[in-house]
């Protein structure tokens, strides 16, 4: 690597793909992230050292020689790289000596030590295996079963007496050879395609493999022949693991898989079942495939390495947790535990979990108890009032129940931690032709009630109750005008407002120490349907803020705030991927969002801030009664109980203690960032990143100066690979896709959180979109001296040039001018002003340099002010639509694609342009403007240029300050470039592990603290 | 003309990677003939109408017109040929254009070798052989009446996993397999042309194929998109290795057959030395007319009335190895039933 100077470049952080993870003694957790060997402490959850291992290899295994051991050896193996050191001298030697890296000039699938620990079995992807004396770390043989074919995939198992070698091979066949004999024992056919994962057991029983037909086998090895075979994973197989397998005697165990679907799945093996069958499954990673996996057999977890840099860790023994719970009931069975005798159809209706019982009530009016403690149902009473329509609510912090019927009988009923019923009242209300539904709040000792009847001119009936089951107000508030079906309800106990939730996503807010009039509704104020959810976020003394969480019965759920003028603002809006929300909240703990709802056949519980699921239930689906309630326990995990009904009988799950986190390291996005930029954060020693990736998601998160990223939202608004993002200011921001999909963004910071919501959307020109937009660039444009909106430029595929005035006003985009370039593909976009000039320098795919003037049509409406404001001048009504008709500069530079330009003002008016291309070449021109009194013309000329600047496509080049310049390109090599004198040298360059290198931006903190960001297929920092 | 190779030992082989991800994988789970793609990518419709099997016929076609690599060329091998694009190519610039026919002129040969069975190209002798076989290598001298290739080109992809080391280490090891075949059959002065991957470690095989022939250069045809890694690398002017004989055994891999080659491979040494190895640039050549060829990376605007025809694919994928997966999936026999 060159070091001309004093420059530094040096990688802080790295997010990325994990391709191997091992488990060790003292639940500590081995990781391979890109060259570096990472250590976790999944006890603790804490990260205990972090070593770079090679100089360029990311590490694709690691073998140790015990796993009981305090210093064992360790092997580290990645591409053709080999390390064998003593786990302390990873440890201990953060900086010290650096580890030797080893080579056996092939690519190494995998490897093992010998018995006695002296002897090393390399197997490498031609299928050799060298065996390496661990003392000498000389070779001592090499061994061939005499087929070299290219291997995927490959398992070496050590046994007393003799060594066997698993290979996978590229197409259908499994290998297993004998190490000393070097005699194939088996060739294993029944796969198609090539074979991605092998795994022998410890006992040398078992061999499991998997394929491209996205099978996994299982194989008894001494005699080769098929044991069972498992279908469930929708693409290729990656890694393989063992647990439950006690010894050679065992007829029964299980297996830990994980996949290119981005599940990890439980999987069980019995003694003459041909199949294996699907237990359970994971979803807990970002975008494409699960790289790798590890067990830790004794406590039972699963430790999940993704393409997104997230290492998950999933209980795969939950049921055996302390505190799990996984009950059924059929009616015959309640009838006879409570010894009651059910009639022919009846059921039980409705019930409601407070906490340390459930209680439920029967078609016939029969009120039952279930009691967790004991598990088992009891008979309270029977009350004939509440046959055939009855509704059972409650206040599951008091353990409150209140049941109701039609005509308005209340009776409540309040339990204790026993399940013992210390109170019963009842009450009535009968202003209400007929009760058909009951919403309930409770907030800081009070109680709401909230009953409606279906007839419009009736009132809601707002009733408070204290912890004594005592009346303390009624409340008859005016519904609004049209009719609203309250679907959810909140109370704001600061400021007394009732925040209603119905159906049409409509919103009812009233003040209910002013007036029972509404104060506001809110109609269809976003697309959507019911409203499932309302909570309470936060809320000021001073009625100035309000800010609410709403769920929705599909795929969306939306913070808005309400101010004192009672002007709502969407401040987060954003989807999941599939499912109907019902519910959500801000864990205490970790202030990740929690959303929870239904999907195709199951109930599921999901971290949205860190993209994960935490709990799935196969219930069957959303159509039946059921109950939700979650607590964070003791050790601040959070425990969920779900009780649903299904086939008339009852079911409960409970997830156990958690005896881990649920994650080690959080990752990013699951498959390539193609675009990213960065701002200001209202905490000084932070950033805003945005990051915009291949998986079609943009990601806000959090940098600091260490390179750490924590992630807040994943937006899930573009349908497509996202092309490019860029800051407007430090409020807004724009993204791009293909399908023409052109996205304004608002960015709000509150005291807890960053959010974030689509602010608005350009039309695309097609009603069936399939342009790819492929950059933008943005002036802010002033009125006075305020900033009412901005000027936008945006390039296509299909060559169109098209730019708009965003008004935030008026928001709506109004457009400019519009036109196109050639038949290619434009790549890039900028404005550049020169005096009272303004021009659109493009590049595109044919590698030229393109200028266009756009003084005339521009400067009619808008005066250029400074450098990075300008003036509106006119009414943006009399806006017309102007062509591009003023090419000025149509240089070619690159022989192919400009994939990326930067520039930097020189004066007022030049600039200097670097230029990256698909053709390795960097090149530094300037674009100067010459004026006589006649006329004004660009000229352009090329300064240096250095056609081998990388050895394959440059991606990125991106000003640090006036004389540097960093460069990105697919080759992996990060470069600082200096560009003093009008001429181009190499200052330093570093390898990056970041594959398909694409994209780069700079986060300046100020006190000369910058670091350069790369993306591409992973995420690194590195400090300039 | 099929000739069907003794398959033995075939089946551990990998050349099944013959086949291109962009007419497979992609087209098996989405479909063919979408005028969307169409639209996206005007080489995949330009196939269609003019008959070639696959887009990447363009390609070939680029680079002769860049380099002329066809003209006066007689014997020429393709390797990874499945589904024949190139072939097609070939046939056309070294039979058809001449106004001759391979009946006719019995001085000029077609092989197109590859583990996937392939249909019938005119004026090509197609073999389903593992290219990393001696017999397939006796094969085609037999055909060639012991004389030795002017030409030797492979389009052949592997079935990226999306691990972009591994993905480039097994694209290299098929160059290599390439290029093993190449120099043995190949005629001093020769033309060697391979799908590269211009990833992290590509100017190790720039610097290595340097000491093979005269002028080693990286190729991108206009009609490869400029997002994709891939390019070509055109390697001309053979110049065997003094000293060194090439042999093809089947008990050596390919990195044994070139492990004497001194071309600047590092090789296992008793000490497990990490060597590094030389790096090289190769110059880069964008080719295909920038006026009058297609963009590949633009959307184009099809006629409404062109757009309405929907064209299918001149030669349907081959099914899958996981095509039982999704038919059980499709059933519905996938799901965890409680």
């Amino acid at each position: 690597m060159s070091d001309r100077s004093n420059e530094r470049l040096e990688e802080l952080s790295h997010i990325g793909p994990i391709c191997s993870l091992t488990v060790f003694r003292d639940q500590l957790l081995l990781s391979g992230e890109g060259p570096t060997l990472n250590a976790y402490n999944y006890k603790t959850n804490e990260k205990c050292f972090g070593k770079k291992i090679f100089n360029r290899n990311k590490i694709h295994g690691i073998s140790c020689s015990s796993t009981t051991e305090k210093n064992p050896l360790l092997s580290i193996w990645g591409g053709r790289s080999l390390c064998i050191s003593r786990l302390d001298q990873i440890k201990n030697d953060a900086t010290a000596i650096k580890l030797k890296e080893l080579s056996v000039a092939d690519w190494i699938m995998y490897t093992e030590f010998s018995n006695d620990f002296k002897k090393l079995y390399v197997l490498t992807a031609h299928n050799v295996v060298v065996i390496i004396d661990t003392a000498s770390l000389k070779v001592i043989d090499t061994k061939s079963c005499g087929e070299k074919s290219i291997l995927y995939s490959g398992s070496i198992r050590v046994l007393e007496d003799k060594v066997i070698i698993c290979a996978g091979t590229v197409m259908d066949g499994i290998i297993i050879w004998e190490l000393e004999s070097e005699r194939t024992l088996h060739s294993l056919v029944d796969h198609e395609g090539s074979i991605f994962g092998l795994k022998a057991s410890d006992c040398g029983k078992y061999l499991l493999s998997c394929s491209d037909d996205r099978s996994i086998r299982v194989w008894d090895l001494d005699s080769g022949s098929l044991l069972a075979t498992g279908w469930g994973h929708g693409s290729r197989i990656w890694s393989l693991n063992f647990f439950d397998l006690d010894g050679t005697d065992s007829k029964t165990f299980k297996v830990f898989s994980s996949s290119e679907d981005c599940t990890a799945r439980i999987w069980q093996f019995t003694e003459n079942d041909s199949c294996l069958k699907q237990l359970k499954i994971f979803e807990s990673h970002m975008g494409r495939n699960v790289w790798s996996s590890a067990v830790d057999t004794e406590l039972k977890l699963g430790f999940t390495g993704g393409a997104d840099g997230r290492i998950k860790i999933h209980d795969l023994s939950e049921e055996t947790r302390p505190g799990y719970k996984n009950l059924k009931w059929t009616l015959p069975e309640i009838s006879a535990q409570a010894d009651v005798t059910f009639i022919k159809d009846e059921i039980i209706k409705e019930y409601f979990d407070f906490g340390s019982g459930l209680l439920s009530i029967t078609s016939t009016g029969k009120i039952l108890l279930l009691n967790y403690s004991t598990t088992t149902w009891n008979i309270l009473f029977e009350d004939s009032r509440y046959v055939h329509f009855s509704l059972v609510k409650g206040f599951e912090l008091e353990k409150i129940v209140v049941i109701s019927n039609k005509d308005g009988d209340l009776i409540f009923m309040k339990f204790d931690d026993d399940c013992n019923m210390i109170k019963k009242a009842e009450h009535k209300e009968d202003s209400l032709v007929r009760l058909n539904n009951v919403l309930t709040c409770e907030k800081n000792g009070r109680y709401l009630l909230l009953l409606e009847s279906p007839k419009a001119d009736d009132k809601l009936v707002l009733k408070e109750f204290d912890a004594e089951l005592h009346l303390v107000s009624t409340l008859y508030l005016t519904k609004p005008k049209d009719k609203i079906v309250a679907t959810a309800l909140d109370f704001d106990d600061i400021n007394n407002y009732i925040i209603i939730g119905s159906r049409f996503a409509t919103v009812t807010l009233y003040d209910i120490s002013q007036s029972s009039e509404p104060l506001k509704v809110w109609r269809k104020f976003v697309k959507g349907d019911t409203i499932s959810h309302i909570k309470v976020l936060e809320s000021g003394e001073d009625k100035d803020k309000l800010t609410v969480l709403l769920t929705f019965r599909d795929r969306d759920y939306f913070v808005i705030t309400i101010d004192k003028t009672y002007k709502l603002e969407l401040i987060q809006d954003n989807k999941i991927q599939k499912g109907f929300i019902e519910g959500g909240f801000f864990d205490k703990n970790s202030n990740d969002l929690i959303l929870y709802g239904f999907k195709s056949d199951s109930f599921f519980v999901w971290n949205e801030t860190r993209q994960f699921e935490i709990m799935r239930e196969i219930c069957g689906g959303p159509h039946r009664q059921w109950s939700f309630t979650h607590k964070l326990d003791d050790s601040q995990n959070l425990k969920c109980r779900f009780i649903y009904t299904r086939s008339s009988g009852i079911q409960l799950v409970e997830n156990g203690e958690r005896i881990n986190k649920e994650y080690l390291a959080s990752g990013l996005h699951g498959r390539e960032i193609r675009s990213m930029a960065v701002t200001d954060s209202s905490n000084p020693n932070e950033k805003l990143l945005i990051t915009g990736s291949e998986d079609t998601t943009i990601i806000l998160s959090t940098l600091t100066s260490s390179g750490e990223v924590k992630p807040h939202w994943s937006q899930r608004h573009h349908g497509s690979g996202m092309q490019s993002v860029h800051f407007v200011n430090k409020i807004f921001l724009l993204s791009s896709s293909a399908k023409e999909e052109l996205y304004l963004w608002k960015l709000t910071q509150d005291n807890t959180n960053n959010y974030i919501t689509l602010f608005r959307t350009v039309k695309p020109s097609n009603s069936n979109p399939d342009l790819r937009i492929m950059d933008f660039d943005t002036i802010e444009i002033k009125e006075g001296d305020k900033v009412v909106g901005f000027l936008l430029i945006a390039v296509y595929s299909d060559s169109n040039m098209k730019a708009w005035y965003f008004s935030y006003e008026k928001n709506t985009f109004k457009l400019l001018m519009d036109g196109t370039y050639r038949t290619c593909c434009i790549l890039n976009v900028k404005f550049v002003k020169f005096l009272d000039n303004i021009y659109a320098m493009i590049g595109s795919t044919n590698g030229y340099l393109t200028i266009y003037d756009i003084t005339k049509h521009i400067l009619k409406y808008f005066k250029i002010i400074d450098d990075e404001f300008m003036q509106l001048i006119a009414d943006d009504e009399s806006f017309e639509i102007a062509q591009f008709d003023n090419l000025v500069v149509d240089q070619q530079l690159h022989q192919s694609s400009i994939k990326s330009f930067d520039i930097r003002f020189t004066s007022s008016t030049a600039v200097s342009i670097v230029t990256g291309g698909d053709d390795n070449a960097l090149i530094l021109s300037s674009v100067q403007l010459i004026e006589d009194q006649q006329s004004s013309n660009l000229e352009v000329s090329v300064n240096a240029f250095d056609s081998n600047a990388a050895s394959s496509t440059i991606t990125s080049v991106k000003f640090i300050d006036d004389s540097r310049v960093l460069v990105t390109s697919v080759d992996q090599i990060v470069r600082l470039w200096s560009i003093d004198n009008e001429e181009l040298s190499l200052l330093k360059d570093e390898y990056t592990t970041v594959a398909d290198t694409g994209c780069a931006a700079i986060a300046d903190f100020g006190n000369g603290e910058k670091l350069a960001l790369v993306g591409g297929s992973g995420f690194s920092t590195f400090s300039i | 003309m099929i000739v069907l190779l003794d398959l033995y030992s075939l089946s551990y082989s990998w050349f099944a990677f013959g086949y291109l991800v962009e007419s497979v994988r992609i087209t098996y789970s989405i479909g063919m003939g979408k005028s969307s793609k169409d639209k996206r990518d005007l080489y995949y419709r330009k196939a269609k109408e003019e008959g070639w099997r696959a887009r990447s016929a363009f390609k070939l076609l680029q680079l002769d017109e860049q380099f002329g690599l066809l003209k006066d060329v007689s014997r020429v091998v393709d390797l990874c040929a499945a589904p024949g694009s190139w072939s097609q190519v070939l046939s056309g610039k070294i039979f058809t254009e001449n106004n001759t026919s391979a009946s006719e002129d019995n001085s000029k040969k077609i092989v197109a070798v590859d583990l996937q069975p392939m249909s019938p190209i005119d004026n090509v002798i197609t073999l389903q052989a593992d290219i990393t076989h001696p017999k397939t290598l006796e094969h085609i001298l037999e055909i060639f009446e012991g004389k030795k290739a002017d030409f030797v080109c492979s389009d052949g992809a592997p079935d990226v996993t999306g691990l972009h080391d591994l993905d480039e280490y097994v694209q290299g090891q098929l160059i290599l397999s390439a290029l093993q075949l190449a120099t043995c059959i190949l005629k001093e002065g020769g033309t060697f042309v391979a799908k590269i991957f211009r990833g992290r470690d590509i100017d190790l095989l720039y610097s290595q194929l340097g000491y093979l022939f005269e002028k080693v250069i990286c190729a991108k045809p206009r009609s490869s998109r400029g997002t994709s890694l891939e390019s070509f690398i055109v390697c001309i002017g053979y110049r065997p290795r003094e000293g060194w004989v090439p042999s093809l055994r089947p008990d050596l891999s390919t990195e044994e057959f070139f492990q004497d080659m001194k071309i600047g491979r590092s090789r296992l040494t008793d000490v497990l030395e990490a060597e590094l190895e030389e790096r090289k640039v190769a110059p880069f050549i964008a080719c295909g007319d920038l006026n009058t060829s297609y963009d590949s990376d633009a959307t184009y605007t099809l006629d409404k009335a062109v757009e309405r025809i929907s064209l299918n694919p001149v030669q349907m994928p081959t099914a899958p190895p996981y095509k039982k997966a999704v038919e059980m999936k499709r059933k519905g026999e996938l799901r965890i039933v409680k």
